[in-house]
């Protein structure tokens, strides 16, 4: 009689041969085939032996974490396209001051000692609305990023990465600004909001509760929100007959 | 009470991407083992991993639910290993064109025993044995391999592996044999003394 071929038991041990009841009928009557068959078997016993390495508990939610920033998500909490508006308005006008206060200071044909500082004096004077505008409405924004943040517990920024980082951003340039102008109160309020809004753009998850918590703790809540009042106030006494 | 898949596809259809978490938190487990078994390797595996969800993620719309999702994802993964694997060789002929294994390892499969901290002979003999059974493994051809882990540890049909590599029921099939073939060789000696 003829043996069945390896594949033939292979298959068969499968189940999935073509010519079952035949492979069968064999198997039934011969003895060398049935330890061929053992055989087949016992090997693939030691193959389900074979371990893979173990991953914890969290490694669903690690993976998630990585994932999610390339998934393009948009954000839950905040209106993107008012984020993006606001944001190209206040980096467009924080850009023209850096620029406009740059060629100010290389340009003028007025020979000045400190052309820079000329410049910069402007604006400390509360001259520049454009920069309090700026400066405003980057506030605004702030808080409403950072009260999201506080107030939902939530395990991460109400923000897309590029957004906080656009609006770090436009928060470092302001900073600066508002530096060489010489304002150094509210420089030091967005140098506080610099370092929380780096933190928290930067936390893992589970870092983030720690820094909602500092951030309760040193008011900067409530130190944004004076600061933008104070900004509001400013610019009307600018402008009194403007209607804003 | 726990969403099933179809609610969580449902939902990220609709536009919420955090459903999807769901899913990933289901079968980040069992698609590492997938993928480490097809890969031999944690670091590759972790990738095809992500890859595998990224994709799933990004074409989750074509998904008609006629397989279950982990096969779907199954799938996924298999195809991306299998180009995975193919890019890394194609690399690798165009580096070393001529690779040849340096002298004394033309057998370069040869099993040597593992150095392994003392211990009772039990466990170092199952230590070998693990050593063995991945490099039996690596003998297999991609093809081979994931089709074989799709069988013999997935439990998958012939068609659905088919349908998976894009192969025929008998293409399929052979390389199924091929691989439990080279298995039997490549372990013969060792199989009866696993217990
Ligand atoms: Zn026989």
């Amino acid at each position: 009689m003829t043996h069945l071929t390896e594949e033939q038991l292979v298959l068969y041990y499968l189940g999935e041969s073509e010519e079952l009841a035949a492979a069968r009928a064999h198997l039934d009557d011969c003895a060398a085939c049935r330890a061929d068959l053992a055989a087949v078997q016992r090997t693939l016993n030691l193959v389900s032996t074979w371990e893979t390495p173990e991953r914890g508990p969290e490694y669903g939610t690690q993976v998630w974490n990585q994932l999610r920033p390339r998934l393009g998500i948009r954000a839950r909490f905040f209106s993107f396209q008012w984020m993006s508006w606001t944001r190209a308005a206040s980096t467009a006008a924080v850009a023209l001051l850096v620029i406009g206060a740059y060629f100010l200071g290389r340009v003028s044909p007025r020979p000045t000692p400190e052309p820079r500082t000329v410049a910069h004096n402007q604006l400390s004077d509360g001259t520049d609305r454009m920069l309090l505008v700026s400066v405003g409405d980057h506030l605004e924004q702030s808080q409403r990023v950072l009260l999201e943040f506080a107030n939902t517990g939530s395990q991460e920024l109400p923000l897309e990465r590029d957004s906080a980082e656009q609006l770090l951003l436009d928060n470092r340039l302001m900073r600066q600004s508002l530096q060489r102008a010489g304002d150094r109160n509210m420089a030091s309020v967005l140098e506080k909001l610099e370092r929380f809004l780096t933190e928290a753009a930067n936390a893992r998850p589970e870092e983030l509760p720690e820094i909602q918590r500092r951030m309760a703790d040193e008011g900067v809540l409530f130190q944004l929100r004076v600061a933008n009042a104070k900004i509001r106030e400013r610019q009307r006494k600018l402008l009194p007959t403007a209607s804003n | 009470m726990k969403e099933s898949d179809g609610a969580a596809i449902q939902r990220v259809l609709a536009g919420d991407g955090d459903g999807f978490q769901v899913l990933v938190e289901r079968y980040s487990h069992a698609l590492f083992r997938l993928a480490y078994r097809m890969t031999g390797n944690e670091a590759d595996a972790d990738d095809v991993v992500q890859e595998t969800f990224l994709r799933a993620y990004r074409s989750l719309a074509n998904y008609d639910g006629r397989a279950a999702f982990s096969t779907w994802l199954y799938r996924i993964a298999s195809n991306y290993t299998l180009d995975r694997i193919s890019a890394t060789r194609r690399r690798a002929e165009i580096l070393h064109p001529l690779d040849q294994k340096p002298e004394g390892e033309e057998d370069g499969r040869a099993w040597q025993p593992v150095e392994q901290a003392p211990g009772p002979d039990r466990l170092l003999l199952s230590g070998e044995i693990q050593v063995r059974l991945a490099e039996a493994m690596e003998e297999l051809t991609p093809q081979e391999r994931t089709a074989f882990t799709l069988r013999h540890f997935e439990d998958l049909s012939i068609e659905e592996i088919g349908n998976a590599l894009q192969l025929g029921s008998n293409a399929t099939r052979n390389s199924i044999f091929r691989a439990v073939q080279k298995l039997r060789r490549n372990l013969a000696g060792w199989a009866g003394v696993a217990s």
